[in-house]
């Protein structure tokens, strides 16, 4: 090779090399197909919340994280509900329900997944297991009166439809058939879908077939509630297993509140955390935080939106961060805002910018394509928060107290070790809301453009 | 509606499972990473399978997706998040032997992420240039600087002159990328 020259031979060389590469003996595939329409139909369902509600979709990139036992996700509560404390919109800062059983190989099991994620009138649950070929207990919930029932037949909004579409009443199975009388759950009325022993073969490649079971299931869990319970598995979920499950689901009632890892401060104007937003339950394991499956731990709100009225922004905050950030200040695309290394670009038609190692956090902010001015004096606000569980607040907006005390600390509460009654949403300024058009007269200060490097980069090591 | 997607997308992906890992173990160097790869591609092709049934070659689109994927998994929260728990990577080890397959082998792999991407469109997938650019979401004058830079190195890492020895292959690519005081992977646009 060394004695050799010519663009010709090397090409050869290489191809000859890869093939060699690729034709060694694989190991076995640790691929699933299964987890692959299992998470493929979660994104979809989350870019239909997204679409619902307006968000940039980038906010709300795919994600599964391990979390949470059998009796530790907090139960949705708004105040506008009764006293089942579900309501007739979900807030943006509390779950809406939890799965209170699941059979046994599964509760607390400490890779068991969840994926949340809410709007004001519906929202998603997933429960993942350790076992691969158990599909995901996919929990569904409308808001309460947001359904309507005409004989067997019960009707929900479609608003995860795509602009321009019609909008037809949706089956909260997902179809619009007719159901079958089930067994009441909790004392209320309870439907199948239409087939409750659909099936679906797949063919494995290796001439053999696997079958998977669709059974879903819905009810009434209060008046003018209705959820659906539905399960894609190899192992067809008994109808029993199915109604016990959903009897067990819990809804509403006093709950801790989200936390989040980064507080924006002294925002100009009506800014307020609106659905839809996912969260995830974490635990601090040494000095590392792990996606937690006992029931102890911190309930981070990872993907978030805030609005001023006119303006939506997506935040993603993951504690996690990739790695040390390449981005040099005065490079194009880049700059320092508070000491965090920011970078620019743009995705699928939206501008976002963000820290790949803001305080150990990854972070980003998601807008529109002319709001990248708007972006940079909003992160100018934000504060992050590190990786401590008990340094996240519960006030991701905080706002100047009328008092003129100093911005709030960030909440020092033990997260979750019982109910939290701290408030929603602090009420918002009256001051000058910050301008998408004209950001020259914007009452923001422009960005710090500070070289300093971020504070305290400690865990994340270059990839 | 959604049965008949899901057979469809299970049957396609059994059957191409096994040459998506092959390129996905070309690009990462690693099988726990190239499963990872895959899976993410394979998640994605459900997502977006209308357009890749809608498409003139769904093994393109998909091939598209598995080296796009491997290109942006640094950036990707899930890979973040699953990375936590991955073994060590079982990335070849920079060799001695005299077998030159090997040393290229090794060469390869050293590469910067990018321009082995590119050589492995360009030389194990057969692509053209235009080809090629249209996976990596850049133009073909890309490619060619790409591919060029990438033979660059493998040559200067086999050149007798060169300084750099087999056992450094692995190392190949940043060795010629700081003599040329380059990044080795500007110009490319992220999809």
């Amino acid at each position: 090779m060394r004695e050799q020259s010519g663009d010709g031979v090397l090409r050869e060389s290489i191809g000859r090399a890869l093939h060699e590469m690729a034709d060694k003996e694989q190991p076995q595939s640790r691929v699933s197909i299964q987890q692959g329409l299992r998470d493929g139909r979660a994104r979809l369902r989350r870019r239909r919340l997204m679409r619902a509600a307006g968000v940039p979709v980038l906010a709300a990139a795919a994600v599964s994280a391990i979390a949470v036992g059998s009796i530790s996700l907090p139960l949705g509560s708004h105040a506008h509900g009764p006293n089942t404390g579900t309501g007739r919109h979900f807030s943006a800062l509390a779950p809406y329900a939890t799965f209170g059983w699941l059979p046994a190989n599964e509760p607390a099991a400490p890779s068991q997944q969840t994926d949340l994620a809410q709007t004001n009138t519906w929202g998603t649950i997933d429960a993942n297991t350790e076992n691969l070929n158990d599909g995901p207990w996919n929990l569904t919930a409308y808001a309460i009166g947001a359904c309507h029932r005409a004989g067997n037949q019960i009707d929900c909004p479609n608003d995860q439809r795509l602009p321009g579409q019609p909008n037809v009443p949706v089956h909260p199975c997902g179809s619009n058939d007719a159901e079958v009388r089930a067994p009441k759950v909790n004392g209320r009325q309870a439907f199948w879908e239409h087939n409750p022993d659909q099936v679906t073969t797949v063919n494995n490649g290796q001439g053999q077939s696997s079958v998977s079971h669709m059974r879903c299931l819905t009810w009434e869990y209060a008046p003018g509630g209705w959820a659906s319970l539905s399960n894609f598995s190899e192992i067809n979920p008994g109808k029993q297993l199915v109604v016990r499950i959903a009897s067990k689901i819990r809804f509403g009632g006093q709950q801790p509140s989200l936390r989040f890892a980064a507080q924006f401060r002294n925002l100009p104007g009506k800014w307020r955390v609106v659905p839809p937003v996912s969260f995830y339950m974490f635990r601090r394991v040494g000095h590392k935080l792990r996606y937690t499956g006992v029931k102890h731990g911190a309930l981070l709100a990872e993907d978030f939106t805030i609005t001023d009225g006119a303006t939506t922004i997506g935040v993603d905050v993951n504690v996690f961060p990739s790695k040390r950030s390449q981005c040099v200040d005065g490079q194009p695309g880049c700059r320092v805002i508070n000491g965090y290394h920011v970078s620019v670009r743009k995705v699928a038609g939206m501008q976002m910018i963000s820290a790949p190692d803001a305080d150990n956090l990854w972070v980003s902010l998601t807008g529109s394509q002319q709001s990248l001015g708007l972006l940079y004096r909003v992160f100018a606000h934000m504060t992050m928060l590190g990786t401590n569980p008990a340094a996240w607040t519960t006030q991701p907006i905080a706002t100047p107290s009328t008092s003129g005390s100093p911005v709030p600390a960030p909440s020092t509460s033990k997260p979750l070790a019982a109910p939290s009654t701290s408030s929603p949403v602090p009420a918002p300024s009256t001051s000058e809301p910050l301008s998408t058009s004209s950001p020259s007269t914007s009452p923001l200060p422009t960005p710090s453009t500070s070289t300093t490097p971020p504070a305290s980069p400690t865990s994340s090591a270059p990839a | 509606m959604t049965q008949s997607r899901d057979a469809e997308f299970a049957d396609f992906v059994a059957t191409r499972e096994a040459s998506l890992r092959r390129l996905a173990i070309l690009l990462c160097q690693d099988w726990h990473r190239a499963d990872d790869v895959v899976q993410v591609a394979i998640t994605k092709l459900y997502v977006h399978w209308p357009k890749a049934k809608a498409a003139d070659s769904m093994d393109a689109y998909v091939r598209a997706i598995v080296v796009r994927e491997f290109l942006e998994e640094r950036r990707s929260s899930w890979i973040r998040r699953v990375t936590l728990t991955s073994q060590l990577p079982d990335r070849p080890a920079a060799t001695t032997d005299a077998e030159t397959s090997l040393d290229m082998q090794a060469a390869i792999a050293g590469l910067p992420p990018r321009q082995r991407a590119t050589l492995i469109l360009r030389f194990y997938c057969d692509l053209s240039v235009e080809q090629a650019a249209q996976v990596l979401g850049c133009t073909p004058g890309t490619v060619k600087s790409q591919t060029s830079k990438a033979l660059d190195s493998l040559r200067i890492a086999f050149s007798p002159n060169s300084d750099t020895t087999r056992a450094d292959a692995t190392d190949v690519g940043s060795s010629v990328a700081a003599r040329r005081g380059g990044r080795g992977e500007e110009g490319l646009n992220h999809a």
